[in-house]
């Protein structure tokens, strides 16, 4: 039985965060590890960046030249929670009560935090199984990586909320009879939450919540288990970010936050750096010189044009990366732009070998 | 507005409220559930669930499941202490999370009114002649765009059921409603931007407005002997392949998204060189917009 690695990849939209996770699986199975990459991303895109085809709820394997073994695969919320649900009912009955509510099957995934809840769950199940020496996750995006952490407490809260038994069962058990057994208050709320939602749609989801009743124990179990598993050294928290000053300030307010629940942020993922060093005002007048003599006139002219469009952009990225270093524990690493989106092999290997830091 | 994250949505949003302003038309701009953006640009504060003036003519409005909520509420019992007594506590709050889709619900809905509202009480001029929604990145602007239709199918009778119809047939409405997808030309946004736009036509039925493809690299000319460079002026070169070699991906992704979007009008955009910190620094967007058929 192994004990994992574990690499939780938070960032925002668009910043690259699957790629990265796909080359850290990468430069991890280079270093000889038997590594999982899992996507909660609904968009099929690890399995692009991996340059294989589809990729589903189960670790497949990915064809690269490497000491270990990389596997990759992508949460599949609906499947997670079916077996959670088949794990933890006490009885068939009430297992198949849940799996065929007309809400569940339609919206269970819409409801706040499922994706989270259930990316918590496969990671645990894939940790549990003690076959991976690492185990990278690529989470939902940082605009809900608070809930990625809250995930288990706010789902648990959530169907053992009080309010929603007090006004729920009475509705299930007598219908609107029930009514009169209740305070004013909770009257006012009912008739609100009955003109917004209609009183079928209220015992869909009393039948629902009241289902569950019986797997709460388990599920909190498993919550205080994952909580356990993020305390561990073992389990590091990366950021992966842009430049830009709104991607900055977003991976400023995501550490502060993680800091208020207790974790470290291990290292930060500057990609698309444009990197380089601006030259002084006066070397950029001799470089224009020696770029005449070299290219002509007309030439050095292009060159040094489109060098200086990129100037303001170089300077932004080495102020951005400074600011980054006072927010992590361990490092801040920078990948530079290349020329395309990462989305082969080849290319990721390129970003594998700066990432390199983080296998040691 | 939707497409993948980090593709420029908002940046476009704004820049297609500013056309719309300069055009005479009264625009507003609504961000969903994020951390303002728009306002700051315009020097103003961002304002939770009130609408902001943001210039002559274009408002800003940042809407959150929980405000919605409020606003829902108060509408229905009209008594903001009865609100704070029974609806302002965790458990009320809770309770709004665990029915499904209720926050996407409710947002959608407060746009449906604004869609309905009239400049006054004595007139049916409308309130706004535009109105403009940085939706959620595709992942999370799928499901939200959903909303309505599940809703509708699950929920059979009742106020949800009805307004949940009403709403869908504003936004399947070609006359009134246009998604317009923004992509890079780039292979990952191009793909994940089709697999959207194809589920979209099966599942909320949605006509596409024009598709916005951001972040175009200017051609500049080959120059000869760069490999003659010096190494103290190693970078200059760098980055003059880096502009090549991304402005002819550009080019070819461009070409492949005209295969993949046949009947779109496709709106192309300048890469910028600087970050967008006031309304000016929009114009060259502005223009491009301007200058597509």
């Amino acid at each position: 039985m192994k004990t994992a690695k574990v690499f939780l990849v938070c960032g925002s939209g668009g910043v690259g965060k699957t790629t990265v996770s796909a080359a850290l699986g990468l430069a991890l199975a280079k270093q000889g590890y038997a590594v999982v990459v899992v996507t909660v991303d609904p968009a099929k895109r690890l399995a692009t960046a991996l340059g294989i085809g589809e990729i589903g709820d189960d670790p497949k394997p990915v064809p690269v030249k490497a000491a270990g073994s990389l596997l990759a695969m992508m949460l599949d919320t609906k499947r997670t929670f079916d077996r959670l649900i088949e794990k933890h009912a006490p009885t068939k009955t009430q297992c198949d009560r849940i799996l065929n509510n007309v809400l569940y099957r339609k919206m269970s995934d819409m409801m706040a935090g499922t994706q989270e809840y259930m990316a918590m769950e496969r990671l645990y199940e894939l940790y549990a199984q003690g076959k991976y020496d690492a185990i990278v996750v690529d989470t939902p995006p940082m605009q809900h990586a608070l809930d990625f952490l809250e995930a288990p407490q706010r789902m648990m809260r959530m169907l053992n909320n009080s309010m929603l038994q007090l006004l729920l069962k009475p509705a299930m058990a007598v219908g609107k009879k029930g009514l009169k057994f209740f305070e004013k208050g909770s009257r006012t709320i009912l008739k609100v939450f009955d003109k917004i939602t209609g009183f079928d749609f209220l015992q869909d989801l009393s039948e629902m919540a009241l289902a569950f009743q019986d797997l709460l124990a388990g599920f909190e179990e498993r919550a205080n288990q994952v909580n356990t598993l993020f305390k561990n050294p073992e389990c590091q928290f990366l950021a992966v970010c842009t430049t830009t000053a709104n991607s900055v300030s977003e991976t400023e307010l995501f550490a502060g936050q993680l800091r208020n629940y207790g974790y470290a942020l291990s290292s930060i993922i500057v990609n698309r750096v444009y990197s380089g060093k601006v030259p002084s005002a006066e070397a950029l007048v001799a470089d224009k010189l020696a770029l005449k003599r070299c290219l002509g006139a007309e030439g050095a002219e292009v060159v040094a044009q489109n060098f200086y469009n990129y100037v303001p952009l170089i300077r932004r990225d080495k102020k951005a990366i400074q600011r980054m270093t006072t927010l992590v524990k361990e490092t801040v690493l920078s990948v530079p732009l290349f020329e395309a989106d990462v989305h082969d092999l080849e290319s990721l290997e390129r970003i594998a070998e700066r990432l390199t830091a983080l296998t040691q | 507005m939707s497409g993948k994250g980090g593709v420029g949505k908002t940046t476009i949003a704004v820049a297609l409220a500013l056309l719309a302003v300069k055009r005479k038309r009264r625009v507003i701009l609504i961000e969903m559930n994020s951390t303002s953006r728009v306002a700051p640009l315009f020097g103003k504060l961002a304002n939770k669930q009130e609408p902001v003036v943001l210039a002559p003519g274009l408002t800003g409005l940042n809407l959150t499941p929980g405000a919605c909520f409020e606003e829902f509420v108060l509408k229905q019992i009209r008594l903001k202490i009865l609100y704070n007594t029974f609806f302002n506590n965790s458990y009320v709050r809770h309770f709004v999370d665990a029915i499904p889709g209720l926050g996407e619900l409710l947002m959608l809905g407060k746009i449906y009114d604004i869609e309905g509202s009239s400049k006054s009480l004595f007139s049916s001029e409308p309130l706004y002649d535009l109105i403009i929604i940085d939706a959620p990145a595709t992942g999370h602007g799928l499901s939200m765009l959903e909303v309505p239709r599940v809703v509708e199918s699950v929920v059979k009778v009742g106020p949800m059921h009805r307004s949940a119809c009403s709403m869908q047939r504003l936004f399947s409405d070609a006359a009134k409603t246009a998604l317009c997808l923004v992509t890079l030309a780039e292979e990952m946004p191009v793909v994940e931007t089709a697999e959207f736009a194809a589920a979209l036509k099966q599942g909320a039925k949605m006509s596409f407005g024009p598709l916005f493809i951001n972040a175009l690299m200017p051609a500049i000319p080959e120059v000869n002997s760069l490999a003659s460079l010096p190494d103290e002026l190693t970078i200059y070169r760098h980055y003059h392949e880096l502009t090549r070699r991304r402005a002819s991906l550009n080019k070819q992704y461009v070409a492949d998204i005209k295969k993949r979007f046949p009947d779109f009008v496709r709106i192309e955009l300048p890469f910028l060189f600087n970050d967008l910190a006031e309304p000016t620094d929009f114009e060259p967007l502005v223009k491009a917009i301007m200058g597509t058929p």
